[in-house]
């Protein structure tokens, strides 16, 4: 992974940034396909081409979008600085749901591609709104609530062919794990994070299930605080050359603490209406760093 | 020739198969029903990931092959018609050399053009922009610089009266503001709007009103010539390009794309100064005024470059002295301001006096 990265980063250099691209797909194929579940590998369908058209549009909107604030400052002065932050509020739910549904339709299990709900992104995008305005008006205290139910929309609406995954987490018990462990965060200075960042894994795996199959995470705190630290050290060491060794680590460690727990009829699962999603939008959340998962 | 495990993306449930290869085609038979009707795939519609023991069909189809022999005679067959006269097709394991080579020629290219176009592009449309936008510009930011501005009204009336003496040749269509300040070494330039300022310490190094006026001439062929408003729009247009191709890797260059830029912009910089030099004689010459008087203040007072004048954004002394050294000198001339006028104006910047502070008493 070590490699590639740093080919990437080599040959993106010496093309000025045209070949990250195909450096990306090629990340990403072998990222997938070293994730296992059980003996079954997974499978990455995206192309190069997909990428670079989606980031040509990308492109085009920015320009459309910084001559409407140039033209907006003209006519009002100090809106044009407005303009650029209330469309990544506007399009930013947008192009969060629809990198992920482009991941997930690129993305396939014994020949059965994963998807989103095809045209749940709408709903998707009031459900942000209406929940980040909830948490913007307490100040925050409701964030756990509001992430909890973005998760559960999200979770709701993926599916592996026709079996569609289902996430039962409650509010209150998010809520109240979320606070508790701020509480402790604050106390003991932040060094409670990394506890608390394991426990919202595990109480998400355990609510998370699909058809037959329960979800588990044995992840811990004290590994994930080992882990952070020996990252941190590995890229300020090495000049952040070390990047695709810590989160190949990350990687690692997270999905070896997964665990199914059931049986699944494979013959049942029949591949279902894949929503395809939007190289567009997959640029714009990277571009933006949104997703998380910066592959 | 061998089983695999197939997932034909209609379900998740694997079947296991047997292969075998006729001619172009990979033929796939459901081992526990032979009579089934075969998948036939085309050697160009298959990847295969050896390392992973995949073979991955029309998207998403997928074979799984345990047996390490047949995964090999896959492979051979593959290369065999995947590289040869069935198409020009690459080899998967060389794409991403074929793609980075393409891609680097086609960015090569498109810096070229950059490099090229910005230029000619800023060239050709900075005359055709607006007098009065450069003049808005200079409005936007002048109010700041006015409080560098550091000559005596009698220096400003000394200075207003060469700046006249130079116009008389050829009158520019855009009024300029000439100033002194005080900012650092001997210097003069010209900026947006026609506003033109000289350094202090440049007047106190100038042994003759003449070396001056030289200057001078130099940045009115600036303002004339409309290469402020060239520079920024070249500026502008490969800011513009870096920030487009660059992308999220701009932290891993080498350079970064202010240095890129400059060491980009640097020839036309040289180039710009070069006909401003061209454009300075004639102008000296039209009102009367020695040329050779540029290139004794620059020789004095200007640090030559020598061979690494690529590196700076204006010639160097000798190639400045072969533009400059070929018109002569007229036979007689006057002094470019008189002998009161120079004695006003060598002293450099005055120092404005100090605001009375609140603590004290105003004088009765």
């Amino acid at each position: 992974m070590g490699v590639i990265m740093l080919r990437n980063m080599a040959l993106s250099i010496v093309t000025l940034g045209l070949y990250r691209f195909w450096g990306r797909t090629h990340m990403r194929r072998y990222v997938w396909q070293h994730l296992c579940v059980g003996a079954d590998r997974l499978h990455y369908l995206g192309t190069p081409k997909e990428l670079w058209l989606g980031f040509l549009k990308v492109c085009g909107a920015f320009a459309a979008v910084s001559i409407l604030a140039s033209v907006v400052g003209q006519m009002q002065s100090g809106l044009g600085q407005l303009v650029l932050p209330l469309t990544l509020m506007v399009a930013g739910p947008y192009w969060i749901y629809g990198a992920r549904s482009y991941r997930m339709s690129r993305t396939s299990l014994r020949g059965i591609r994963f998807s989103m709900e095809p045209g749940a992104i709408w709903a998707y995008v009031k459900s942000a709104w209406l929940l980040g305005l909830v948490g913007a008006l307490s100040l925050g205290l409701l964030l756990p609530l509001v992430n909890n139910r973005l998760h559960k929309f999200m979770v709701d609406h993926s599916s592996w062919g026709v079996q569609k995954f289902h996430y039962d987490g409650d509010d209150k018990e998010v809520t109240f794990l979320s606070l508790r462990c701020c509480l402790f965060s604050l106390l003991s200075l932040g060094i409670y994070l990394p506890w608390w960042r394991a426990e919202l894994e595990r109480y998400h795996m355990a609510h998370t299930t699909f058809g037959t199959v329960q979800m588990r995470s044995h992840i811990r705190g004290d590994d994930l605080l080992a882990l952070w630290l020996t990252n941190l050290a590995l890229f300020v060491l090495s000049l952040g050359l070390a990047t695709p060794w810590v989160v190949q680590r990350n990687l690692e460690y997270r999905m070896d603490q997964i665990e199914l727990l059931g049986t699944m009829d494979f013959a049942a699962l029949a591949a279902g209406p894949v929503a395809h999603g939007s190289s567009f939008s997959d640029n714009m959340a990277d571009d933006a760093a949104w997703t998380g998962f910066d592959l | 020739m061998g089983q695999a495990q197939l997932f034909d993306g209609q379900t998740a449930q694997a079947r296991t198969v047997d292969l075998s290869l006729v001619q172009e085609s990979l033929h796939i038979v459901d081992a526990n029903d032979p009579t089934a009707t075969a998948l036939r795939w085309q050697a160009a519609d298959v990847h295969i990931e050896a390392h992973v023991c995949k073979v991955c069909g029309p998207p998403p189809a997928l074979l799984m092959v345990s047996d390490a022999a047949c995964l090999r005679t896959l492979q051979s067959w593959h290369q065999t018609y995947v590289k040869g006269s069935a198409g020009h097709m690459w080899r998967p394991h060389a794409m991403s050399r074929r793609v980075g080579a393409a891609l680097t020629i086609i960015s090569l290219t498109c810096v070229g053009l950059a490099f090229f176009g910005s230029h000619l592009v800023a060239e050709r449309v900075a005359p055709h922009i607006p007098l009065r936008w450069e003049v808005a510009m200079y409005n936007a930011f002048a109010p700041r610089l006015a409080a560098t501005y550091c000559e005596s009204v009698a220096q400003h009336e000394v200075l207003q009266r060469l700046l006249r003496r130079l116009e008389a040749a050829a009158p520019l269509q855009v009024p300029v503001q000439l100033h002194l300040v005080d900012w650092g070494p001997p210097n003069a330039m010209a900026l947006p709007g026609g506003l033109v300022v000289i350094e202090s310490s440049l007047v106190q190094h100038a042994e003759d009103p003449q070396e001056v006026a030289a200057v001078l001439a130099h940045e009115l062929a600036h303002v004339e010539l409309r290469h402020v408003m060239a520079s920024i729009l070249r500026a502008g247009l490969l800011t513009a390009l870096w920030n487009m191709v660059l992308g999220d890797y701009t932290s891993w260059l080498l350079l970064d794309p202010s240095t890129l830029y400059r060491m980009a912009t640097l020839s036309f910089s040289r180039a710009a100064e070069a006909e401003a030099d061209r454009a300075a004689v004639r102008r000296l010459v039209a009102v009367n005024l020695p040329p050779s008087a540029l290139l004794r203040f620059l020789s004095r007072v200007a640090w030559d470059p020598g061979h690494l004048d690529v590196l700076t954004s204006h010639p160097g002394l000798r190639e400045r002295g072969e533009i400059i050294g070929t018109v002569a000198d007229p036979n007689e001339f006057a002094q470019a301001l008189s002998a009161e006028d120079w004695r006003l104006l060598s002293v450099g910047c005055v120092p404005k006096p100090p605001q009375p502070s609140r603590a004290q008493a105003p004088p009765s």
